[in-house]
């Protein structure tokens, strides 16, 4: 395979507060290929988030930094690069569609001026041809009458008409890496599809590579090619969309799975996954899973489980695939594994 | 928009009623009108003499008709007669507003001037050390009477060290024109200091606080994100939406400065319409005291409707209907 | 102190239990002032405030025992001195020893500033909980009027009502309170009009409490909270006014010293007989105010 276009290398993202110090990304690794689609999964707080303005440079510091690691964009470590170069960077070649549509957008400029703004920046084109490109890319997120509707201002639109304007900003300068920070989780579910069918489109015509950070499984299924869980700051399970479906291996994969409801399927009730994630103060040793894990051993409280190969293109950081579980652990958890994928249907 | 301003207008209206009801009844219930006060005291005067000058005056009239009357004159810009200036009122009062709105808009000017860059400096250098020495003075400056602090300035730059004239508003035999105004820049440092310094402070605080908030906005991620520099995030993606606000705290400093005018002028002898204000009510010229709350209402509330304006001008978001 | 990262990135984890230091359990029978309490010893600001006020407080109440003089003494032959160990603060115009002056003139000041907060607090919570309570056109009126008045710059009308009402203490007490008991009346309005549409207050009016036990019993008591923080603000804003009105020769009256009327002695004097060192009778009285202002933002 040709070398990857994203490629991040155990990254550690610390917070320094009061309380301690917050292991938000705690050794994370992927690569993202050109025109892929990597879902990145995991519930809140798991540190998807904080990958993302990791990668961007946009931790604030303090009280977070950047410890550890590489970021690796065509070949260029990003965290080596100064502040002005990576400002070049930043949203022209790696661009980033936040959560909240709501609040991304200034209140008190056009969204015109906004989408505008980027494009002078890093296209040096002149005003009158950014206000172009601009009212051309809010066409191609669809925006009714986009022509008239540049010069309005953001309280003028709906949430999935604001999160379009943000599609539509982060795409203006056509860049190869678009980081997609939840960006249905704000809005009502028939929007949601909306904006997915949308981003599948216009990743099509762009060629673009899109980071995909989600807790919904769903929009995982839809987009993704390759997939990422992420639990407590770490990577616990990497491989495909088809694999992460049929042959789940983590324990907490198996759990995210069992608790996402199905339509058309009666199942007696969804299995929640028992207890609390875990505070990234003071994480105990060994997996951190362990202390909700149902198939918890011995040694996944002493030490850390490192990622062991499970498959083709398949890891996970589970001490079930070690010579430490004995035929009748792996067992049971190959039965749990294929219980958790039938309920996938896919 | 012309609509909401003419709403506005006539919103007005009653509210001033009220304020000249208000106004008027004190000032009639005051112990003696003005006939009384004037012969006070004055020999050869019989109680006859005071009947016929009050029958005159219309004094004799029951309140409400006598407020009608009063009405009627100060519509037409008559607010009556001082009798210790011996001075149409609003003649008085037209004279001296251009010392009070002078010494009010540089005050206000130099709190704005001071505290903007101040207080987004500080926002942006949080715990930094002219944070706190901002925080610091801010703390002075919203704790300190005006008066107390005038006294002091007087003391330290007009008598101790004869820097800048102690008070007055132009030294004696100054001829018109450039080199009034050029006078005038001296005597005008102190009393606008004195003023200003409340509006100093609390508008540093807001500005800190304001723009503390802003920057942790959702937006401003947005506009880092994009690759703007550091400089154009906060001027044109911070700066606006933190300023916006300040607007309404302008629009509650206005009543403040005004309010603190009285006490400033009295400090600095500044020749302006709050120490007429002071020295008719202590003369008793209650004619003069009532032209001048009913004028400084005026203006208070006139600079409410402008403020409202300015921020349905600023802030999008607002619409007037 | 450390900050999270802006909000809207949730990935931050809230650590563990308590964001700050750990409070008293919550909801178990601790009760809303020893909570209060608890804060308030843990806020160094707040504690700083309390102690010069309560400092002030005590130093002005035994103003008899500790003051060596009677404030109406007149000592002809001792004017103007600067401080001694016979005149602490020295003496002023006439020959009254200034901190003795200061003393008295800090009673008189704190009962100014703490009558009026009572005064005005009691009149916002009549004004606002009948309004809040009642709603319809008496709550049109009186939050109309309550508007009006904040916009309105209060001292220039204070200054003509002291005219007439001032001189003596209750006097400057009632005009004070005359505008201090906006803010107070917008605040219990605020709350009882959130209580009064929750279910306790519709539980009290099940069980057939009439209007006036449900307001005094129900809803007035939970809006105390703010309250008693506005009228902090009113004491410092009293003793301010009170001041500014006296400075202006239209306050408390002498020989009954006030810290206004003293920094107007003080000013008469820096400008007519300047060479002479005036920090022993403008200095305390002014710093004695800006303590006292100082404290009310705590």
């Amino acid at each position: 395979m040709a070398d990857p276009l994203l490629s991040v290398r155990n990254l550690k993202t610390y917070f320094y507060t009061d309380e301690g110090v917050v292991r938000a990304v705690d050794g994370l690794s992927y690569d993202l290929h050109r025109g892929e689609t990597l879902g990145i999964v995991g519930e809140s707080g798991s540190g998807k988030s904080v990958h993302a303005l990791s990668v961007m440079r946009l931790i604030p510091t303090p009280p977070g930094k950047i410890v550890d690691g590489q970021i690796l964009f065509e070949g260029r470590d990003l965290l080596k690069l100064s502040d002005e170069q990576m400002r070049r960077i930043r949203g022209n070649r790696i661009a980033m569609v936040f959560q909240e549509p709501m609040t991304s957008l200034n209140p008190v400029l056009t969204i015109g001026e906004q989408i505008a703004e980027a494009i002078i920046l890093h296209q040096h084109l002149d005003k009158r041809a950014a206000w172009t490109r601009a009212a051309e890319m809010l066409e191609r997120v669809k925006i009714p009458l986009a022509r008239q509707r540049v010069k309005d201002y953001p309280h003028q639109f709906s949430g999935g008409m604001r999160q379009r304007v943000m599609i539509a900003m982060a795409l203006s300068c056509n860049p190869s890496v678009l980081i997609a920070d939840e960006p249905t989780t704000a809005l009502d579910v028939t929007i949601q599809a909306q904006i997915i069918e949308l981003m599948r489109e216009l990743q099509r015509d762009f060629g673009t590579s899109i980071i995909m950070i989600t807790h919904n499984l769903g929009v995982v299924a839809e987009m993704c090619d390759n997939v990422v869980v992420m639990y407590a700051g770490r990577p616990i399970e990497t491989t495909t969309i088809k694999r992460i479906f049929q042959e789940p291996k983590h324990p907490y994969t198996w759990g995210l799975l069992h608790s996402v409801p199905k339509l058309y399927e009666r199942r007696e009730r969804l299995i929640p996954i028992e207890g609390q994630p875990p505070s990234l103060i003071d994480l105990p040793p060994g997996c951190s899973f362990a202390p909700r894990c149902p198939f918890a051993m011995e040694i996944c409280v002493q030490a850390d489980p490192p990622d062991f190969p499970v498959g083709p293109t398949h890891t996970a950081k589970c001490y079930l695939y070690s010579d430490k579980a004995t035929e009748k652990e792996k067992k049971a958890a190959a039965a749990a594994g294929l219980a958790a994928s039938s309920l996938s249907g896919s | 928009m012309q609509r909401y301003v003419i709403r506005r207008l006539v919103q007005m209206v009653p509210i001033l009623l009220g304020i000249s009801i208000v106004v008027f009844a004190l000032l009639a219930a005051a112990p003696g009108d003005q006939v009384d006060l004037l012969l006070s005291g004055v020999p050869g005067i019989t109680p006859a003499d005071v009947i016929r000058l009050k029958h005159v005056y219309g004094l004799d009239e029951p309140p409400h008709i006598r407020y009608v009357k009063w009405l009627e004159r100060a519509a037409q810009g008559d607010f009556g007669w001082s009798r210790t200036y011996r001075e149409p009122v609003s003649t008085l009062i037209l004279d001296r507003l251009g010392n009070t709105v002078s010494l009010a808009a540089g005050a206000l000017v130099l709190a704005l001037a001071v505290a903007v860059p101040v207080g987004i400096y500080s926002a942006l250098h949080q715990y930094s050390a002219l944070d706190y020495a901002a925080t610091l003075f801010t703390f002075f400056g919203v704790s300190v009477p005006v008066f107390w602090f005038g006294i002091m300035l007087i003391y330290l730059f007009g008598v101790n060290w004869h820097l800048l004239p102690p008070g007055g508003i132009n030294s004696p035999g100054v001829t018109p024109g450039l080199p009034l105004v050029a006078d005038r820049l001296k005597y005008l440092p102190l009393p606008t200091l004195a003023l200003g310094l409340v509006f100093m402070a609390s508008f540093t605080r807001y500005t800190r606080s304001s723009m503390l908030e802003v920057v942790r906005q959702d937006f401003v991620r947005t506009a880092r994100a994009k690759g703007l520099p550091g400089r154009v995030v906060i001027r044109r993606h911070a700066l606006r939406n933190a300023l916006i606000p300040l607007v309404t705290v302008l629009g509650v400093a206005v009543p403040g400065i005004l309010a603190g005018a009285p006490l400033t002028e009295t400090v600095f002898s500044w020749p302006g319409v709050g120490k007429l204000l002071v020295d008719s009510t202590l003369g008793a010229d209650y004619a003069v005291a009532q032209g001048i709350i009913m004028f400084i209402a005026v203006m208070a509330i006139g600079a409410n409707l402008l403020v409202d304006i300015a921020y349905g001008i600023l802030d999008p978001r607002i619409r007037f209907d | 102190m450390a900050r999270l990262p802006a909000s809207g990135s949730p990935a931050v984890p809230r650590p563990g239990p308590g964001r700050a230091r750990l409070e008293p359990a919550q909801g178990s029978g601790q009760g809303f002032w020893a909570l209060a309490w608890y804060r308030f010893r843990h806020h160094k600001v707040a504690l700083a405030g309390a102690a010069v006020v309560l400092v002030l407080v005590l130093v002005t109440l035994l103003a008899g025992p500790i003051a060596p003089y009677r404030f109406e003494d007149i000592d002809l032959t001792a004017r103007l001195r600067s401080p001694s160990w016979r005149h602490l603060l020295g003496t002023d115009t006439i020959g009254h020893d200034v901190f003795t002056r200061l003393l008295y003139a800090g009673r008189v000041s704190l009962l100014v500033g703490f009558s009026a907060a009572v005064a005005a607090a009691s009149a916002g919570i009549l004004i606002g909980a009948t309004a809040g309570f009642y709603g319809g056109w008496l709550d049109n009126v009186l939050m109309r009027i309550t508007d009006v008045s904040l916009a309105l710059p209060d001292l220039p009308i204070l200054i003509v009502l002291s005219k007439y009402l001032g001189g003596s203490v209750a006097g400057i007490v009632f005009v004070i309170s005359l505008f201090a008991w906006r803010g107070v009346a917008r605040l219990v309005r605020g709350e009882v009009l959130k209580l009064r549409g929750q279910e306790f207050a519709d539980a009290a009016r099940a069980l057939g409490a009439t209007d006036l036990r449900i307001l005094a019993r129900h809803l007035v008591p939970n809006t105390l909270a703010p309250v008693i923080v506005a009228a902090t603000l009113i004491v410092g804003g009293a003793i301010l006014t009170e001041a500014a009105l006296s400075f202006l020769g239209i306050g408390i009256q002498p020989p009954v010293p006030s810290w206004g009327n003293m920094l107007q002695n003080a000013q008469d004097f820096i400008l007519s007989a300047p060479r002479r060192r005036p920090q022993g009778r403008s200095g305390p009285p002014a710093q004695a105010l800006g303590h006292r202002a100082g404290s009310r933002d705590a």
